[in-house]
């Protein structure tokens, strides 16, 4: 199902974010303490950058050959007993999903958080069926409770404190108390799901890597909700992007190793599964029926473009959780499925540059979340490519557009860029009436709603002070 | 045309060169990793066993280790863990034939894990030095929910089964189907969703005591 | 190559803030790149390293700024610019505008290995101790385009180091951005001052007297923002605490 985007309201929504104190002290708490856990795990791994010259080495070669791995990766799984699907867009993704189930005579379905499965809008399609849908992923079990969208692809409900968790849970769990510590939630929350898991006839799960040359499925989680969502019900379907796959597992360990680092600062996840077809014969677990569903959904769309590079994102965050922006607002504001840096390459693409065009510009371009990119995509050039289309759009709001356009001809145009300078200069200090920072400046006073600017220096520019030979 | 030549041919368009045969991507793929000291952490010379352990009982691991001088030793152990924790006799306990018949006359072995089991005993087939992980191949002995549905998770693994790295514990795979799960289990069911603090029994295991068997 | 220009002569790329705003930084860089043995021009043709337009998508303004660049500063043995974002563009973005121009990319590969930031030209070229005094605590903000485009990490803080009678105290969180970003901090206001307060709130924590930045867009920044918290707090550029301890003259550190 096709999900709706608010991301044209982002100046509204970052507004509002700013204003909430308790999305503040979550991000505050989370953020930093993922980033301090990161730095920890670079500092510990000697071999972390040529770790990740190889892991963004394995991306390009496995985008460059996508097409070979693919029918690799079809044939080995289905050698293995899986049924591979494959879907053009969305609405076919969660049309296969849906008829799965309808072909299990499923009731309820256990769901493990996967990016692909928010962003192809599978959550309303299952609710849409009328089918009992149980988030297992704990972040998104207080998300299905608040009714909230992932506000962190990794920490999905990064925006909710202890507290407000706590009231979700008093009335949802039915025990009606106020649980203050942390891992007493965890307690209520595993009580709750346990009886679900088991309850399920189908299972649906992403996948953090597609194995080639064996048709496995890899997953890596912390909870261990995965391996209980995959084995107990008696269907399982896994959707999958097409840029999820590496051409072994010895390809898959390099970028094991830098995804838990770069994601939580962990040297690995606690739980690193290798599914390779449904139950065979002695099994005493494992679903009876494996699909596995391949999803375009835009992705071939992004192959053949400038921004292709973005495919290589193994989702685990890090640009994220350093992206000073993403720090302030959170991540709802940004109106779609993904957040940050990453999030401002995608959702344009998603869904539509006039609707996004907000993101790509809500960028420091401080550029750390390329240096912490374990497959070192280059996103603030991404970022820049985007707001160049935004420009020969003409999707640029009119006056940024009229002042840079005047602006160029000036800088263009050296005596006149001198004189422009020299009467800017002039008019601050008339402006300022001899104080030394100035409390509002005219014309744009974005500047000055929270900041003081600095009048100029007495004397006139530097070029025409030089010029008159002072040193 | 279906979903999947529309798809293979929009990524061949996007691609734009022709294909190269499945040899020479072959060759590129073994050509990406060239070294693997270049992919992984160095172990020093340090006994992959000693390294395993260390990482193990990390506070990011957070297991507990118990080494035996012999398999004999294993059904006391066990027991004594149970006591310790006053958990009574009852195990559900996945593993091999050779293990299983020894004398485990004063527990209570069950060979099915009941949804709300207490503990579980199963047996890893390798271990990982690297990062203190174990390695549960599913087989018909050893099923996979065994390591997911206690809250005290008992793992058995020998100590000539512990590799250094990731790899070493793939290569056991080759040249054998994988088994239909291949899972590695680098300590216990956790979760930092809520405000970032690591809590452990998220869904699965909050224990997880590993005990050692020496070779004899 | 005898074409090359001596090596003496070097070209300051004065930016268009240190221009109009704060002379005093481009008087302190020329007098700290002359005091280092060069001899410092300052080509008339230079006007705007082009980031307003470039980071706008406007791209046909950036490419024409661009060919300036290169042709006005071509003659000289080395480019310097008392900022790291400045530089960061002419250095290291210019070839994304020439990406479709052999001719223009070899003009320009050959002049951006003589671009240098201020302080690792000092540092790193110069071999510059700085000899002077300043009594004081003084903590050091990182612009993002010197730390990470041109991976100027150590070099101002072994300038100011070595200077006497001061105290340096780091921030505790070096790589963070100061939410200045160009347009983005007229254009995202409320968002930016958000990222400035945690700067400011990290420098207030460190108890220096004085900051110090290699970047007037950044400085101007957080400095706008702490005098509008009402935090009492000096703020040069690293030009100006070098040149106002090497000289007899001291750096006009404001304006009045």
């Amino acid at each position: 199902m096709t999900i709706t985007y608010t991301s044209d309201h982002f100046k509204e929504q970052a507004h509002q974010a700013l204003g909430e104190p308790n999305l503040q002290r979550a991000l505050d708490r989370t953020t930093t303490l993922l980033q301090a856990r990161r730095a920890r795990a670079y500092a510990e791994f000697e071999e972390f950058e040529s770790t990740r010259d190889a892991a963004s080495r394995i991306k390009d070669h496995v985008l460059r050959h996508l097409d070979h791995y693919l029918e690799r990766f079809e044939t080995a799984a289905t050698a293995a007993g899986c049924k591979v699907h494959w879907a053009r867009t969305a609405d076919e993704a969660c049309a296969i999903v849906v008829d799965l189930c309808k072909a299990a005579r499923a009731q309820t379905v256990t769901r493990v958080k996967s990016m692909l499965g928010e962003e192809i809008g599978l959550p309303e399609a299952l609710d849409g069926a009328g089918l009992e849908r149980v988030e297992t992923d704990l972040a998104e079990h207080i998300n299905q409770l608040a009714g909230d969208r992932p506000s962190h692809i990794v920490i999905p409900a990064l925006h909710k404190t202890r507290e407000e968790v706590s009231e979700l849970f008093r009335e949802a769990h039915g025990h009606g108390r106020r649980i203050e510590e942390v891992a007493e939630l965890v307690q209520s929350a595993r009580l709750a799901l346990r009886e679900k898991y088991f309850k399920a006839d189908v299972g649906i799960s992403g996948a953090n890597f597609l194995i080639a040359d064996t048709g496995s499925v890899c997953t890596v989680t912390n909870e261990g909700n995965a391996e209980l969502t995959m084995e107990l019900p008696r269907v399982h379907i896994v959707t999958a992007g097409i840029e999820k796959l590496v051409p072994s597992m010895d390809h898959a360990a390099v970028l094991l190793r830098v995804l838990a680092r770069s994601a939580l600062g962990m040297e690995i996840t606690q739980y690193t599964t290798f599914l390779t077809g449904p139950r065979r014969p002695g099994d005493r677990d494992g679903p009876e029926e494996m699909h596995i569903v391949l999803v375009d959904a835009g992705r071939t769309e992004l192959l053949a473009d400038e921004l292709a590079p973005i495919l290589k994102c193994i989702r685990c965050a890090a640009c994220i959780n350093h992206c000073p922006v993403y720090g302030q607002i959170g991540g709802h504001a940004y109106g779609g499925i993904y957040q940050g840096p990453m999030g401002s390459v995608l959702t344009p693409m998603a869904a539509s540059l006039a609707k996004a065009k907000d993101l790509p510009h809500a960028c420091t371009l401080n550029g750390r979340c390329v240096d912490v990119c374990p497959v070192k995509i280059p996103l603030t050039d991404l970022i820049r490519t985007l707001r160049e289309r935004i420009w020969q759009q003409q999707l640029t709001d009119r006056p940024t557009r009229w002042g840079l356009g005047l602006w160029g001809q000036v800088v263009r145009r050296p005596a006149l860029y001198r004189l422009a300078s020299r009467i800017s200069a002039r008019a601050l200090r008339v402006w300022a009436r001899g104080k030394p920072m100035i409390k509002r400046l005219p014309l744009d006073g974005a500047w000055t709603k929270s900041r003081d600017f600095p009048t100029p220096e007495p004397g006139g520019t530097f070029m025409e002070r030089y010029r008159r030979g002072e040193r | 045309m279906s979903a999947r030549d529309t798809v293979l041919a929009r990524v061949r368009r996007a691609l734009g060169e022709p294909p190269s045969d499945a040899k020479t991507i072959e060759a590129e793929a073994a050509a990406l990793v060239p070294h693997l000291n270049e992919v992984r952490p160095r172990l020093d010379d340090s006994d992959a066993v000693e390294r395993f352990i260390e990482k193990a009982t990390s506070d990011r691991v957070t297991a507990t280790v118990e080494r035996l001088p012999s398999p004999d030793a294993l059904p006391t152990a066990v027991h004594q863990y149970l006591d310790r924790g006053d958990l009574g006799p009852r195990v559900a306990a996945a593993l091999p034939p050779i293990l299983r018949d020894l004398h485990w006359d004063a527990l209570e072995l069950k060979d099915e894990i009941d949804r709300n089991e207490a503990v579980a005993l199963s047996y890893a087939e390798a271990a990982i030095a690297e990062t203190g992980t174990l390695v549960f191949p599913s087989s018909p002995t050893v099923p996979t929910l065994f390591s997911f549905l206690a809250l005290h998770h008992l793992a058995v693994v020998r100590a000539d089964d512990i590799l250094p790295h990731k790899e070493d514990a793939y290569q056991r795979f080759v040249g054998r189907a994988l088994p239909r799960s291949l899972v590695l289990v680098t300590g216990t069911s956790g979760t930092a969703d809520i405000e970032g603090q690591n809590i452990r029994g998220a869904h699965g295991p909050r224990y997880l005591h590993i005990l050692i068997l020496d070779a004899s | 190559m005898n074409d090359r220009p001596a090596k003496s002569e070097v070209a300051l790329f004065v930016t268009c803030l240190a221009d109009a705003i704060r002379p005093s930084t481009a008087f302190a860089a020329a007098r700290l790149i002359e005091a280092c043995g060069f001899r410092v021009h300052v080509p008339d043709a230079q006007t705007c390293c082009g980031q307003p337009a470039f980071n706008s998508g406007d791209t046909a303004t950036a490419r024409a700024l661009a060919e300036r660049f290169v042709e006005a500063f071509e003659p000289y043995a080395y480019v310097v610019a008392p900022s790291g974002s400045c530089m960061g563009m002419l250095k290291t973005h210019l070839p994304h505008l020439f990406a479709d121009d052999p001719a223009w990319l070899e003009r320009h590969a050959a002049l951006a290995e003589r671009c240098y930031e201020l302080s690792s030209f000092l540092a790193d070229v110069a071999d510059f101790t700085p000899e002077g005094r300043y009594a004081g605590r003084v903590t050091y903000h990182h612009g993002c385009s010197a730390l990470r485009e041109l991976g100027v990490r150590t070099q101002p803080e072994r300038l100011i180091t070595a200077l006497s009678g001061l105290s340096y105290m780091p921030l505790a969180h070096p790589e963070a951005c100061c939410g200045f970003g160009g347009t983005f901090c007229v254009k995202y206001a409320d968002i930016s001052t958000a990222i400035a307060d945690e700067k400011v709130d990290d420098i207030l924590a460190t108890g220096a007297k004085t900051l110090i930045g290699g970047d007037l867009g950044c400085l101007f920044n957080i400095q706008g923002r702490l005098h509008r918290r009402g935090a009492d707090m000096e703020v040069l550029h690293l030009a100006e605490l070098l040149a106002g301890s090497t000289d007899t003259r001291p750096a006009e550190a404001s304006g009045s």
